[in-house]
């Protein structure tokens, strides 16, 4: 074990910096900003006028679009994820407070907070080429549906790019989820969420009964992810390329 | 843990880490909430009692993709640019506010390769052990020393030469 080596000559002057990043605090209370986060989810409306601690406006703007049905959309999603976690669920379950009632429509709701909404942000850009590549290869409704719903924003382009790729492969169409997983590595190089990209793509080579494929992605993704919580159920895996 | 617990325990720390490891001040917020989207949809990934871990991982690809496409955006800042303070007190340390100690520590660090940034400020500044960042930067333990002590010995370099410029602005010895 490499023991930890020390200061080459540590001031004063290096401690006092190093120091002042200790009282560095968000500039908002994390009430305010777990409220923004459900609206980002799209699950939560804003309040007419609601103070949101500062966010951004295209967050407002988001959650104003944000109808019921959206977040429907995203429960469903999380149900075609197979494995994923629901985070809608987690929110709806553990957020009720923050919800306007259902009765309430979202239309004044968006509308109040479209007149503040800035130009268009990242989170609001249309789709890149890339993007469009995607849905030309959308295998199912669901995905049209899923890919829809969700904001794209460059995560969730992630997102709704894998959620594309695991509907294939829980339609059968394991081919087309490998090539979609292809297409959101060359898209997105250095993705947030490349280990679950990875792992869509490994169960549908475990699909194809395609031992060779299984063990070779098995093992790419342990060499890269060692300790990724989806370590484990890939090693599984390897060791049971037929998924059984 | 749950997504709102999660949220709640770990925001400042994650919103902290992503601060120092280059995201612009602007752009902490949306950058943090997109470490606990991903949280949110891998939550029941997450050992207990290695959340932090997990986030602190999810943060550094985070604020790794961030700082590329800022830096693609806008030149980052170079030691020569760093601002210099002009104070009248008598040495450099004394005429570090808080905030401005920060803004020299943020430009610092900018002037380090993010391998040792990340390095550097997950252990001198999150505290966290050799053993620990290796786990989270999927690296051997020498890797991640290795990587500290080049951090340390560059952040030095930076923090003299900033101390010196100060106190040359400063007219003091």
């Amino acid at each position: 074990m490499s023991s930890e080596p020390g200061w080459p000559e540590e001031t004063m002057f290096e401690r006092r910096l190093l120091a002042s990043a200790r009282g560095d605090r968000p500039p908002h209370d994390v009430t305010g900003a777990w409220t923004r986060f459900t609206v980002r989810l799209g699950l939560v409306l804003p309040a007419p006028g609601a103070d949101l601690g500062g966010a951004p406006a295209h967050f407002a703007a988001i959650g104003a679009r944000a109808s019921r049905r959206a977040a429907v959309k995203w429960l469903l999603l999380g149900a075609f994820g197979g494995g994923g976690v629901t985070a809608g669920v987690m929110v709806e379950r553990r957020a009720p407070a923050l919800e306007r009632p259902a009765a309430q429509p979202p239309e004044p709701a968006a509308a109040q907070a479209g007149e503040a909404a800035p130009p268009a942000t990242m989170e609001e850009r249309p789709p890149s080429k890339a993007a469009h590549r995607a849905t030309a290869h959308r295998p199912t409704r669901a995905g049209v549906r899923a890919h829809r719903a969700v904001e794209p924003s460059r995560l969730a382009a992630e997102v709704s790019r894998i959620d594309i790729a695991r509907t294939a492969s829980t339609n059968g169409d394991f081919d087309g989820a490998i090539r979609l997983i292809e297409r959101y590595h060359d898209d997105f190089p250095e993705g947030a969420l490349a280990p679950d990209a990875d792992v869509v793509a490994l169960e549908a080579a475990v699909g194809k009964h395609d031992r060779g494929e299984v063990s070779r992605r098995a093992r790419s993704f342990l060499a890269r992810y060692p300790n990724d919580p989806h370590a484990a159920r890939v090693r599984w895996l390897a060791e049971h390329p037929l998924g059984r | 843990m749950e997504l709102r617990a999660l949220f709640e325990t770990h925001y400042p720390s994650i919103w902290r880490l992503l601060r120092r490891l280059g995201v612009r001040h602007a752009r902490v917020d949306d950058a943090a909430q997109e470490v606990f989207w991903v949280a949110a949809r891998r939550l029941s990934d997450i050992e207990p009692g290695r959340e932090h871990s997990f986030l602190y991982g999810v943060a550094l690809r985070v604020a790794s993709q961030e700082v590329r496409r800022e830096s693609g955006a806008m030149p980052l800042a170079t030691l020569e640019e760093v601002p210099l303070l002009v104070d009248e007190r008598p040495s450099a340390e004394e005429q570090l506010a808080e905030r401005q100690a920060r803004a020299l520590l943020d430009d610092a660090l900018d002037a380090l390769p993010q391998d040792l940034r990340a390095v550097l400020v997950l252990h001198e500044l999150e505290g966290l052990e050799l053993r620990q960042i290796a786990e989270i930067e999927a690296i051997p333990v020498g890797t991640a020393s290795s990587r500290l002590r080049r951090a340390r010995e560059e952040f030095s370099l930076i923090a003299k030469r900033m101390r010196a410029r100060l106190q040359a602005r400063g007219g003091n010895g």
